[in-house]
Formats: structure tokens, C-alpha cells, sequence
């Protein structure tokens, strides 16, 4: 699992996660996840090129929201594929961060 | 059905995930359906390592069986019983971060079983590419359905009806689709694979009959709201299609041709019923007689008709049989190997004593012998002596043990010296780690003494003249034990009239039917009285008081007895 992190203009940052966000893969970003997500106001965090997900995966990217929704900031999830989608929809994720298919459409809705 | 074990760690949980998709895989499941799969396993491993408790290891297994359209997935502990199945999701909370495990597993399988048994969680996990939710049977596979009597008259939309208002399910092997005593709450269409039909008592679960797909089971529970009459278990991954009973009754009431085919399926099983206990019966009036006549044997190897589906339970039956055949030919064998090594009829003919040995031999061969060999003319060796453990090995343990005794103490050598040899000779030549216990004596009727020594055989009587009677000495381990031992060498200075009693403790520990050993002061009192008597006639004294106290109860070791008068 890779993270790459990278400052947009507005004030927005991007996150690309790289791999699968198993149990492994939320063990290695974890701390790093956190560390961003208690530092930064406007988080987009691009899961296109995450191949799969489950619910030790969704905790790092729920405690992330909920660090940042505390500071009054928002976070949003771009690109997910199909299964990594039925994840976050069945598992009611997708209610609590939102999920745009595209990083442009993600940005929209953390700098409104 | 490949089994992995999963360590009680994290750690290891991708990597099961990532063995059981390459099973998956290789099987030729569609991608989608493998994301589910191992979003599933990965959050029922997780929930077991980081929430199940165990009072020691867990041990965890994932088992994994699939095909192109099926996936049976089967994770096992030893955790306290938690029901994946029917536990309550915890409540969506914006809050939390976790949870959302078992909603995920509980959506992603399509069927989400739970059973506990021998102490363990069973989760049973089914993913198909046929949509569990409606009738998944395509035309093609009316036939097969046609090929059930019940369904053979029955018009194509009623059929087809009824097949719609089924549920198609997948069962991995060991698991249960009935338990005997629940309530019949549907009917099972087994469309493919084997079931054992099992009937559970108190004495355990006995497997009586196998059924292979097609067939339709327990549909006369489902009409009748009878309680299952028998357990079934998948023997190997199934797919059926549960019925439930008024769909059932619906079909019926524009079938009636069905109902008399139930009515018949019915008689026909009383049938099989009986002519199956009619066979058991033979069966066991064979083991019984330790003879089975090679007309039932066939009868029970290759049951006709409706009658195949009992083969296994039959096939174990004439197993035994024959087993227990082949162990009482052993038996007996031995038994006559145990006959004919010992003498009969030994007597002094210059008549200076009065000899009688007897031995009657429990049920299953023991090992107890006794010998009277004359050393020359006035030297008379007596042996009565009890070989551990039953059947052939105890009988041929003690051939060797009377044919070295038999060698060696025509010697000269002395006795004790002789015995170390004896000893020495067996204990080299043990694998089995059997051993004997012995009392051994050389009667010099000359002088009239008895130079003996006991290893570890209960101590025989002397019976005075005067109606006394006393212990000879004892002590010593048995021969075939420890590789070099010099028992002690006795001597007894005997009168006329003096006897010797000497036995095993199949005589003492005869039981009565309350358990109740016989006993050495029982003997003793009775010997005492006996003054006079002869060799043959004091054995059969005690013979008959130990049939008195036994009072019918099975004896369960070798009675021996070997007595000597001297006059």
C-alpha cells in the first residue's frame, strides 16, 4: 500500500492511496493517514488505484474524517472502483464521507 | 476441501485471504464475486482474532470449495459460540468507526450459515453466480427433476411454479440441512451431490442410508408437520432447493397424481424398512453365531434395489461379521496351541505322590499354563505360571516360556541360576513386552522336599497333613521384565500326606455377580478342610465352590489349578 501526498491550490490536498487497503495496508498508512488528516482541512483522497477494501480499510478512512470534520473541515473520496464502491455503500460510508467519481468533482465538494 | 490454518495474529489474515483466492481463482470464479469473497473472509478472520475468546488456541481454520459458479467458504475456532448468522449488527453510528464488518459479510454472501459443534463455530459462507433469490433452474434440468417419481406426472406450469417458489441453497460438506426432532418446515430437492441420512439417539449418530441427487427429502414432514424423523449432512458440497409447505400443498392440490406417489414412496419405504431390519436381523443373528452364510453376506455387500441407499451401514455390518469371524478362528487357534502344550494326565508310577492339573480357559484366550515334567526318576518339576494379555501373542509367549523352562531345567543347573538364564533368554527375545508370572518347583520324592522359587505368581499352599495350610514364600517381578534378576531359591521339607496347591488368580479373582472377588481367604478356609483328599478331587472342590460363588457371572480370566498329594 502506497500513499503519495500532494498540495493543490485552495488550500485542498490530495491523497493517492496505491494498492489494497486490507488489514496489512491500513496497518501501513495508518499513521500517516492520521498525521495528514489532523494537519489538513480539505482532503481528497484518490482511491482509483485501490483494488480492494474492507472494514479495518474503511476505519482509517473514517477516524481521518472524523479528525478533520472536528477541526470544521471536510475530506471526500474520488474515484473508487465498482467493488471498492459496494463497500462503502453497503458498509454506509458513503453517507458519512462523500464519494465522487472524479478528484475534480471531490475538490468541488471540500472547497464549497 | 483445502484446509488452512490461520494463526491467532492479524498479520496473517491477508495471507489466507490471498490462499483462498488463488483457490477461488483457479476455480474459475467471475472477479466480482471474488472481491466479495475476500472482503468477507478477511472481516470474519478479524472479527474471530481481535473479538473471539477462547479459554486456549483458538485454532482458526479457513476451508475453501469452489467452482465456476460456487464458492463455499468455511471458517472454524474454538472460540465461545458467537452466531455470525443471526448476531445483532450494531447500530449505524457516524461515531464509530468499526462495525462494519459483519453488515458487510452478512450482505456480500448470499447465504450466511452458522452451527456449532464438537465445541467449535462453524461459519459456513456461500457465494454463487446464480441469483439464490429466484428459481435458478434453467428447462435443461426439468428432466432431472422428472426423474423423481413424485414429480414425474406433474403438469410443466405447476412444476415449474413450484420450482419458483423454491429456495436454491449450497451446503459444504459435515453440514446439516435437518436435525431429527425439529420441526419439518420445508422439503429439500437435493439437485446435486450426496446427503447421509443419520439416525440420532442417545447411543450416538448411526448413518443409515446415503442419497444421491435427484431426490426429494422430507417432504412428507413438510405435509404432515411431523418432526424430522432423521437428521441429514451434506457428504460433499451440495445445491438443493428448499420447499417450503404450502407452496408444496398448493402443487398437491393440482397434482393429485403426486400425492398417491408420496403414498407409494411411502409404502415403499416401510418395505425397504423392514426388509433392512430383516437383514440386520440376519446380520446379527450371524455375529452372534460367529458364521455368516455366503448368500446373506452377498445380500449385505451388494444390497438390491431401494435397498443401496442402506449399503454403508450394511457393508460395516458384514465387515464385522467377518472380522469377528477371523478373530474367534485366531482365538481358537490359540486355544489349541494353549491345549496342547500342557501335559495331561502326568502320574508317578512308582506311586509315591498323586497328581492333577486342570485349566479352563475364559472367553477370550488367556494365557495361564502349568507343566509336571519328570527330571528322572524321583525329580518331578511343577510350573503353573500366568503369561499378560490375551489372544495369539500371549500364546505364543507362552510356548516359548514352557519350551525354555522345559529345556533348561533339564540342565542341572540350579534352580535359581536356571531361572536367570530362563529370564535373560525371554527378556532378549520381547518385542511385545510381554511377561509371565511363575512359580516354579522341583519335588525331589526321595527326600521329599521342594526346592522352588515364585516370580511374581500368587503364592501356592501347602496343605499339612494335620489340616494346616500355609503360604510358600513369594515375591520377585516376573520373567520377561528386567534383564537380569536371580530370584530367590526355598526349600521345603515335606511329611506324608503333605500336599500342594498351586493356582492362578483367575481361582481368587473369580467374581460373583455383584463383583465381588472370591478371594484368598475363601480358598484357603476351603483347602483347609480337605484333609486327606486327593490331587483330582481338591481341584474339583474348588472348581465347584468357585462355580457356587460365581453364581453365573461371565469369568473373565484362565482358571488353573495344579495339585500335588504326597502318599
Amino acid at each position: 500500500m502506497q500513499l503519495t501526498v500532494e498540495d493543490l491550490p485552495n488550500g485542498v490536498t490530495k491523497a493517492v492511496l496505491v494498492g489494497r487497503l486490507d488489514i496489512d495496508g491500513a496497518a501501513a498508512v495508518d499513521m500517516r493517514f492520521n498525521v495528514l488528516a489532523g494537519a489538513k482541512r480539505a482532503l481528497v483522497v484518490d482511491l482509483s488505484k485501490v483494488d480492494f477494501v474492507a472494514s479495518m480499510g474503511l476505519r482509517t478512512l473514517m477516524s481521518a474524517a472524523r479528525s478533520i470534520a472536528s477541526k470544521g473541515g471536510r475530506m471526500a473520496l474520488a474515484g473508487p472502483q465498482d467493488h471498492v464502491l459496494k463497500v462503502l455503500s453497503t458498509s454506509g460510508v458513503q453517507d458519512i464521507i462523500p464519494v465522487r467519481a472524479s478528484v475534480d468533482d471531490a475538490i468541488a465538494v471540500v472547497t464549497a | 476441501m483445502p484446509i488452512r490454518p490461520v494463526e491467532d495474529d492479524l498479520r496473517d489474515v491477508g495471507k489466507a485471504v490471498a490462499w483462498a483466492e488463488g483457490l477461488v481463482a483457479a476455480a474459475g470464479v467471475p472477479h466480482a464475486l471474488r472481491n466479495d469473497i475476500q472482503v468477507c473472509i478477511e472481516e470474519a478472520l478479524a472479527n474471530l482474532i481481535m473479538h473471539g475468546r477462547a479459554e486456549s488456541a483458538k485454532t482458526i481454520q479457513l476451508n475453501v470449495d469452489a467452482d465456476k459458479t460456487t464458492a463455499l467458504i468455511q471458517i472454524s475456532d474454538a472460540c465461545a459460540p458467537f452466531d455470525v448468522a443471526a448476531a445483532p449488527l450494531p447500530e449505524a453510528d457516524p461515531a464509530r468507526t468499526g462495525g462494519a464488518g459483519l453488515k458487510l459479510l452478512r450482505a456480500f454472501a448470499h447465504e450466511v450459515r452458522y452451527a456449532r459443534a464438537d465445541g467449535r463455530n462453524i461459519l459456513t459462507l456461500v457465494f454463487s453466480t446464480e441469483d439464490a433469490s429466484r428459481h435458478a433452474l434453467d428447462p435443461a434440468s426439468l428432466p432431472l427433476v422428472r426423474s423423481i417419481p413424485a414429480f414425474a406426472e406433474m403438469a410443466d406450469a405447476t412444476l415449474v411454479d413450484l420450482l419458483g417458489a423454491g429456495r436454491l441453497r449450497r451446503y459444504a460438506g459435515g453440514e446439516k440441512l435437518m436435525t431429527q426432532g425439529d420441526p419439518s418446515e420445508h422439503a429439500v430437492l437435493l439437485l446435486d451431490g450426496d446427503v447421509a441420512v443419520l439416525n440420532e439417539s442417545r447411543h450416538g449418530a448411526a448413518p443409515v442410508a446415503r442419497i444421491s441427487a435427484p431426490a426429494l427429502l422430507g417432504e412428507i414432514g413438510a405435509l404432515a408437520r411431523l418432526p424430522r424423523t432423521a437428521s441429514i449432512v451434506a457428504t460433499g458440497p451440495i445445491k438443493v432447493l428448499e420447499i417450503d409447505r404450502e407452496p408444496l400443498l398448493d402443487a398437491f392440490s393440482h397434482a393429485p397424481a403426486m400425492l398417491v406417489s408420496v403414498i407409494a414412496q411411502l409404502g415403499t419405504q416401510i418395505k425397504n424398512t423392514n426388509t433392512a431390519l430383516g437383514l440386520y436381523a440376519s446380520g446379527f443373528a450371524a455375529l452372534e453365531r460367529g458364521d455368516i452364510e455366503a448368500e446373506l453376506k452377498d445380500d449385505l455387500r451388494n444390497p438390491s434395489g431401494e435397498l443401496r441407499n442402506f449399503a454403508t451401514a450394511f457393508e460395516r455390518l458384514a465387515q464385522r461379521i467377518t472380522q469377528e469371524r477371523r478373530t474367534r478362528n485366531e482365538m481358537e487357534s490359540a486355544a489349541l496351541i494353549q491345549r496342547q502344550m500342557l501335559p495331561l494326565g502326568v502320574t508317578d508310577p512308582a506311586g509315591r505322590c498323586d497328581l492333577h492339573a486342570e485349566i479352563r480357559t475364559a472367553r477370550n484366550v488367556g494365557g495361564d499354563f502349568y507343566d509336571m515334567i519328570w527330571l528322572d526318576d524321583h525329580r518331578l518339576a511343577l510350573a503353573v505360571g500366568d503369561v499378560c494379555g490375551k489372544g495369539s501373542p500371549a500364546a505364543l509367549f507362552m510356548c516359548v516360556t514352557v519350551t525354555m523352562l522345559r529345556l533348561a531345567a533339564r540342565e542341572g543347573l540350579p534352580l535359581d541360576e536356571m531361572m536367570r538364564k530362563v529370564n535373560a533368554l525371554l527378556y532378549a527375545q520381547n518385542p511385545s513386552c510381554l511377561f509371565a508370572t511363575l512359580f516354579f518347583g522341583v519335588l525331589d520324592l526321595e527326600t521329599r522336599t521342594l526346592a522352588y522359587l515364585n516370580c511374581g505368581h500368587n503364592p501356592p499352599y501347602v496343605l499339612s497333613a494335620d489340616g494346616a495350610c500355609a503360604e510358600l514364600a513369594s515375591g520377585g517381578p516376573p520373567l520377561g521384565v528386567v534383564p537380569d534378576k536371580l530370584w530367590p531359591m526355598h526349600t521345603l521339607a515335606l511329611k506324608l500326606g503333605d500336599g500342594l496347591f498351586v493356582f492362578s488368580d483367575g481361582v481368587t479373582e473369580a467374581m460373583d455377580p455383584a463383583q465381588k472377588e472370591y478371594g484368598d481367604e475363601r480358598l484357603a478356609n476351603l483347602l483347609r478342610a480337605q484333609t486327606g483328599w486327593g490331587a483330582e478331587a481338591l481341584i474339583q472342590t474348588v472348581m465347584a465352590d468357585v462355580d457356587r460363588f460365581a453364581a453365573g457371572a461371565e469369568q473373565a480370566d484362565d482358571i488353573t489349578c495344579l495339585a500335588m498329594v504326597l502318599r
